[in-house]
């Protein structure tokens, strides 16, 4: 069972994401629009992290994009991941933290490839969406389905892969 | 009490700055002007940032609210020597002059920015894609009794209640009026003669709760030195934003007492300062190696490795990707079919491919040659393997290919006694070509070429990949390997019935020549000229180029590698990740397209790989070889086929009188 988006959904999310969202603090995340004038949603983040196993935790630049994959109807996860000198942190890397994080029910769920990226045709690291309608499918039956707000969407799937992408979710302060 | 900066360094500053040196400036190394910002809306616990971001070079930032904009210079080193050999000292000094300026002319509250301005020294080395930078920002220090002096605290209830009523300012140094509850400019409280009910607000990039940022010191200065003398204490808030929940407040703001009895002299003679930005508390440069995404042979090696690793997570998680690309693959034969398998094997990773040949690019090459091109052919032309390895290396940077002008010796083809020196050096060369590498790819022209790489391939235990065309026909397959312990059979080809042959039960595999009984001779001679050039179906060659390729990964990742067993039917369960590994694979594109994978056991009595054969090589080394150039049958008599035919022949003569054509005929 999978679940989709039309592009319109992911729009209306995305706005339902950043204004009312009790679980994650949207503050460091904003609302852009490309030359074509699809929306995406862009975040810059800071984080403590272990770069090396067995060595100090170091600051981590994290830029976020999620963009909305036509072929796919899910969004898809853009990120770059860099050291304060601007180094970019490689896939081997980030591919040694995904294995460490994956759960065996989502083993092979979650595949980070580079690939351009669209906007800035630079490098970058994409959880490919070829598995992501089925694993939130998933999520969903496992969900209560009356309690489905339009903003959970965003917030389930960003809790769910920065989980298994080793990346710290900000949750807002109760 | 004071948090330093911790610059931040975006990758898009660095394509830009490399993207400018490269195209604008070039060797121009005046300063630049660049811009960086920090944010007083740090989430806690996050250090003190200095950004410097894409928009570095602009004039004009586009940033989120709370972030402020400070000028900066960039500063290029030609070399690594001029960025050590800098004087830092000098230019600390040079900027602090320029801010004490600023302070006593009171410009800094015009621009309060140029409170708190930056340099980056760097060392930029566009071949490698590495940047060396330091950044300075420069900061008068306060008197030590002055700082043990300074009260700092939380923001107590009723400062909280004052700034809920005044116009939170986002300006980097501002003033609040008590009494009018209005936010002042700082230039204007210059004329006044108290500052009673005045409270300064400056923005500050730290979130720690007892240590102001670095920025702060300066304005500190400037604060006394121009107020110093009208109050007795000047009350500084620090302002923090804090954004959650779509609310803003500022609850972590920090508030100064600054007591001004200090005697404060802010000249350059007087002052000690500092700014030049520790790496790890020490007072070293900082790096940024770009070199993975910037340099253009390591995106084409990382992209071409992702792809594969695709085929790995995706479809073959037991492929061992590795195992392949380290393969060192050596080709007999730089034409159609060496061109092919060579263009493969890249896409496979490997990069270690030596190529032997001793022809030139010919007019007619390049149309089936997928290596050449038109110009490789014209007027004294190069030679195939030179023309090979450019054009590899134009396809993958990251190749090595290793190209070899080399004629191989034949049997049936005598070696002149002028000759015999330099054919020596051949054999010895090929020799160790064949034992340095893994595997070896025979894709020559003629049968008897491949019988010195066949007993070498054998002698080394190599994986020996053998394509041979017809006109329409091609037959691809892999030599055996000798099998400790296991006998050979007499071999005839069993066909394709359906039987695995198991690794426990398995004979050692054949050769190209197993099924013949004749040695290989002359067979160029004496041809007719289309006999001479292969002539076939420009297709078929690809067929057998891809096949050989494929079969070759096959053999890499079975866990017995060459010594696998074959596989003859298509269900048996593979060993494999790449499923079973036939031994031959025999097609025929004029009978409907038909291809099988018939297995042929080793032939004792083989010419090329059979023991009598590699044990003469062994004892006699070049010397055998020679007496096989020149004079092929030679080989009949070691190898026992000259004594078979011969007694074949008595029991033919013996035993048959008649032939009877009627079948009804009870004999």
């Amino acid at each position: 069972m999978k679940w989709e988006l039309s592009y319109e959904d992911f729009r209306s999310m995305c706005k339902s994401f950043l204004s009312q969202n009790s679980a994650i603090d949207v503050s460091k995340w904003s609302l852009e629009e490309t030359n074509s004038g699809c929306v995406y949603l862009s975040s810059t983040q800071l984080k403590s992290e272990q770069i090396e196993q067995s060595a100090d935790s170091e600051w981590v630049k994290y830029e976020f994009n999620i963009l909305y994959s036509e072929s796919f109807r899910v969004p898809v996860l853009y990120f770059t991941k860099q050291t304060l000198s601007g180094e970019p942190i490689s896939v081997h890397k980030v591919d040694e933290r995904v294995s460490c994080q994956q759960r065996d029910s989502f083993s092979g769920e979650c595949v980070v490839t580079q690939s351009e990226h669209p906007l800035s045709h630079r490098p970058s690291l994409m959880v490919h969406p070829c598995r992501t309608a089925e694993v939130m499918g998933q999520l969903n039956a496992m969900l209560d389905s009356e309690k489905y707000r339009e903003a959970d969407y965003l917030t389930m799937w960003i809790t769910t892969y920065f989980t298994l992408l080793g990346i710290e979710v900000d949750l807002v302060k109760q | 009490m004071i948090i330093p900066f911790l610059s931040s360094f975006d990758i898009g500053f660095w394509y830009q700055l490399a993207d400018k040196k490269l195209n604008d400036w070039k060797l121009d190394n005046s300063p630049k002007i660049i811009r960086g910002h920090f944010s007083n809306a740090l989430k806690p616990g996050l250090p003190c940032i200095f950004d410097i971001c894409e928009q570095a070079f602009k004039d004009k930032l586009q940033l989120p609210s709370f972030c402020h904009v400070s000028n900066g210079k960039l500063l290029l080193a030609n070399t690594k020597e001029d960025f050590s050999k800098f004087d830092k000292k000098s230019l600390l000094q040079f900027e602090i002059a320029k801010i004490i300026d600023s302070i006593h002319t009171g410009h800094c509250f015009d621009e309060p920015t140029s409170l708190m301005p930056f340099t980056v020294l760097c060392f930029a080395d566009l071949k490698k894609y590495t940047f060396v930078y330091w950044c300075c920002f420069p900061s008068i220090h306060l008197s030590v009794d002055l700082v043990a002096d300074i009260n700092i605290c939380a923001l107590s209830d009723n400062e909280t209640a004052v700034l809920d009523d005044a116009t939170l300012c986002n300006d980097f140094l501002w003033a609040i009026d008590l009494n009018s509850r209005s936010n002042v400019n700082c230039k204007e409280l210059l004329t006044r003669e108290t500052l009673d009910g005045v409270w300064f607000v400056c923005a500050d990039p730290s979130t720690d709760t007892k240590s102001v940022g670095w920025s702060c010191r300066n304005v500190i200065n400037a604060l006394l030195f121009h107020f110093g003398s009208k109050t007795k204490s000047i009350k500084l808030i620090c302002l923090r934003i804090v954004s959650e929940n779509n609310e803003t407040s500022y609850r972590n703001s920090l508030v100064l007492d600054i007591p001004t009895r200090h005697a404060l002299e802010l000249t350059e003679e007087a002052v000690s300062c500092s700014g030049w930005e520790k790496n790890k508390d020490k007072l070293l440069p900082k790096m940024a190696d770009l070199s993975k995404v910037m340099d253009p042979k390591v995106l084409s090696k990382n992209a071409v490795e992702l792809n594969l690793k695709l085929m790995k997570w995706r479809i073959v998680p037991d492929l061992d990707l590795d195992k392949i690309a380290q393969q060192k693959c050596l080709l007999f034969g730089a034409g159609t079919l060496g061109c092919n398998v060579a263009r493969l094997l890249l896409a496979w990773g490997v990069t270690k491919i030596t190529l032997v040949d001793n022809g030139r690019v010919s007019y007619s090459n390049p149309v089936r040659q997928s290596l050449f091109k038109f110009e490789d052919a014209m007027g004294g032309s190069c030679t195939k393997v030179e023309a090979a390895a450019k054009h590899l290396k134009q396809i993958n940077p990251s190749c090595e290919v290793d190209a070899l002008d080399l004629s191989i010796p034949m049997p049936g083809h005598p070696v002149a006694a002028l000759e015999k020196e330099k054919v020596t050096q051949t054999l010895q060369q090929l020799s160790e070509l064949v034992r340095s590498h893994d595997c070896i790819f025979l894709l020559l022209d003629t049968r008897e070429a491949r019988w010195l790489p066949t007993v070498l391939g054998k002698f080394y235990r190599k994986i020996v990949i053998n394509a041979a065309l017809g006109f329409d026909s091609y037959l691809v397959m892999r030599h055996g390997v000798q099998i400790p312990g296991a006998g050979s059979a007499t071999g005839d080809v069993i066909g394709t019935s359906s039987m695995l042959v198991s690794n426990s039960s398995v004979k050692e595999l054949g050769c190209y020549f197993c099924s013949d009984v004749m040695a290989p001779g002359d067979s160029l001679s004496d041809r007719t000229l289309d006999q001479q050039c292969t002539v076939t179906r420009p297709g078929t060659s690809m067929i057998a180029s891809s096949l050989a390729v494929e079969l070759f990964v096959s053999c890499v990742v079975h866990p017995d590698g060459a010594a696998c067993g074959a596989s003859i039917c298509e269900s048996e369960s593979p060993d494999s990740a790449l499923g079973p590994v036939p031994h031959q694979i025999r097609g025929w594109l004029s009978q409907l397209y038909k291809q099988i994978t018939p297995y042929v056991e080793a032939y004792s009595k083989c010419v090329a790989c059979s023991a009598s054969v590699l044990d003469a090589y062994k004892e006699r080394g070049v010397q055998f070889l020679f007496e096989v150039f020149n004079e092929p049958s030679f080989l009949e008599d070691i190898t026992g086929l000259a004594r078979l035919k011969i007694e074949m022949e008595e029991d033919f003569a013996n035993e048959i009188i008649a032939l009877s054509d009627d079948d009804n005929d009870d004999d």
